[in-house]
C-alpha cells in the first residue's frame, strides 16, 4: 500500500469523525510517512498497520478519553464515539443497521405489550360487572321461561282434559 | 522489552521527552521505540489527546518544501509532568521493595 493509497483509506475510515480530528490525523500520518523515508513504491502499512486498524487506534483512544470525563455532555460525545466506532469496518454498518431495526421493533413490541395489560387491567372491572349483570338477565329470564313454560302446560292439560271430557261426553 | 508501558506512564514519558528536546512525531516514535516495544502508530492518539489536554501544543517549521510539526510542552503540561515524576518516584521504590523481597524489613 503506497503512501496515497494508505491516506485515501484512513480519510474513508476517518469520514465520521469531525473534520478538524480527521484532518490532524491525516496531516500527521502524512508527515510521518514523509519521515519514514521509503522507497516511493514501498508498502507503508507493513509498518503503520493497516489504514482500518490506525483508524480504530484513533477511534477508540477518543471513546475512551471522553469515557473518562465528567458530565452529560461528555457521555452524549462517548455514546455518539461509540456509534463512529461502528462505523470504522464497512461490515459492522449493516450489523448495526440491523440491530438498530432489532432494537426498534423489540420497543414497538413492548409498548403494545404494555397497553395490551393497560386495557386489560382498566376493563377487567367493566367486563366483570358487565359479565355478571348480564348473568342475572339470564336467571331472570330463565325463571321467567320456566314460569312460562308452566303456566302453558297447565293449560295445555287443561284444554287436552276439556277435550277429553267432551269427547267422553259423546260417547 | 519484558515490561509494557500503561496509558499514564506513556503519557508522561511522552510529556518528559517533550520537554526536553525539540521533536515531531516521527522523531518522537524513535525516542520511545528506542526504550520500549511500541507500534509506530501508538503514539498519535497519545499526543492528539494530550494537545486537547492542553499538556502540549504544536508549531509548524518548513521543512524541504513542506511543513514540520514540532511538539512543544505547555506549563499545565510541566506541573503534570512533575506530578508524574513524583507518582513515579514513590511507584519505582515500592516496587524496588516488592522485587528484593524486603516488604516486612
Amino acid at each position: 500500500m503506497t503512501k496515497q493509497e494508505f491516506l485515501k483509506e484512513l480519510e474513508k475510515r476517518l469520514r465520521h469523525m469531525p473534520r478538524e480530528d480527521r484532518e490532524d490525523a491525516l496531516r500527521y500520518y502524512s508527515e510521518y510517512i514523509d519521515d519514514m523515508n521509503l522507497p516511493p513504491e514501498a508498502d507503508v502499512s507493513a509498518r503503520l498497520g493497516t489504514p482500518k486498524e490506525v483508524a480504530k487506534n484513533i477511534i477508540n483512544s477518543c471513546t475512551k478519553k471522553h469515557m473518562d470525563g465528567k458530565g452529560l455532555k461528555e457521555k452524549g460525545k462517548s455514546l455518539w464515539l461509540i456509534i463512529l466506532s461502528l462505523f470504522v469496518s464497512p461490515l459492522a454498518l449493516p450489523l448495526a443497521l440491523a440491530i438498530a431495526a432489532a432494537i426498534v421493533v423489540a420497543v414497538i413490541v413492548i409498548i403494545l405489550a404494555v397497553f395490551a395489560v393497560a386495557a386489560l387491567v382498566v376493563a377487567g372491572p367493566f367486563l366483570l360487572i358487565f359479565g355478571v349483570i348480564k348473568s342475572i338477565g339470564w336467571l331472570i329470564s330463565g325463571i321467567f321461561s320456566i314460569i312460562g313454560a308452566i303456566i302453558i302446560a297447565t293449560l295445555v292439560i287443561k284444554v287436552i282434559g276439556w277435550i277429553a271430557k267432551k269427547i267422553a261426553g259423546i260417547f | 522489552m519484558t515490561y509494557q508501558l500503561a496509558a499514564p506512564l506513556l503519557d508522561a514519558c511522552v510529556l518528559g521527552i517533550v520537554s526536553g528536546e525539540e521533536v515531531y512525531g516521527y522523531t518522537l516514535t524513535q525516542r520511545v521505540q528506542e526504550i520500549v516495544d511500541i507500534s509506530e502508530s501508538t503514539l498519535y492518539p497519545v499526543l492528539r489527546r494530550l494537545q486537547k489536554e492542553n499538556l502540549l501544543t504544536t508549531y509548524d517549521r518548513p521543512f524541504q518544501g513542506r511543513n514540520r510539526r514540532y511538539y512543544q510542552i505547555t506549563p499545565q503540561g510541566l506541573s503534570k509532568l512533575e506530578f508524574y515524576r513524583c507518582e513515579w518516584e514513590i511507584y519505582q521504590k515500592q516496587v524496588s521493595i516488592m522485587l528484593g523481597g524486603k516488604l516486612n524489613d
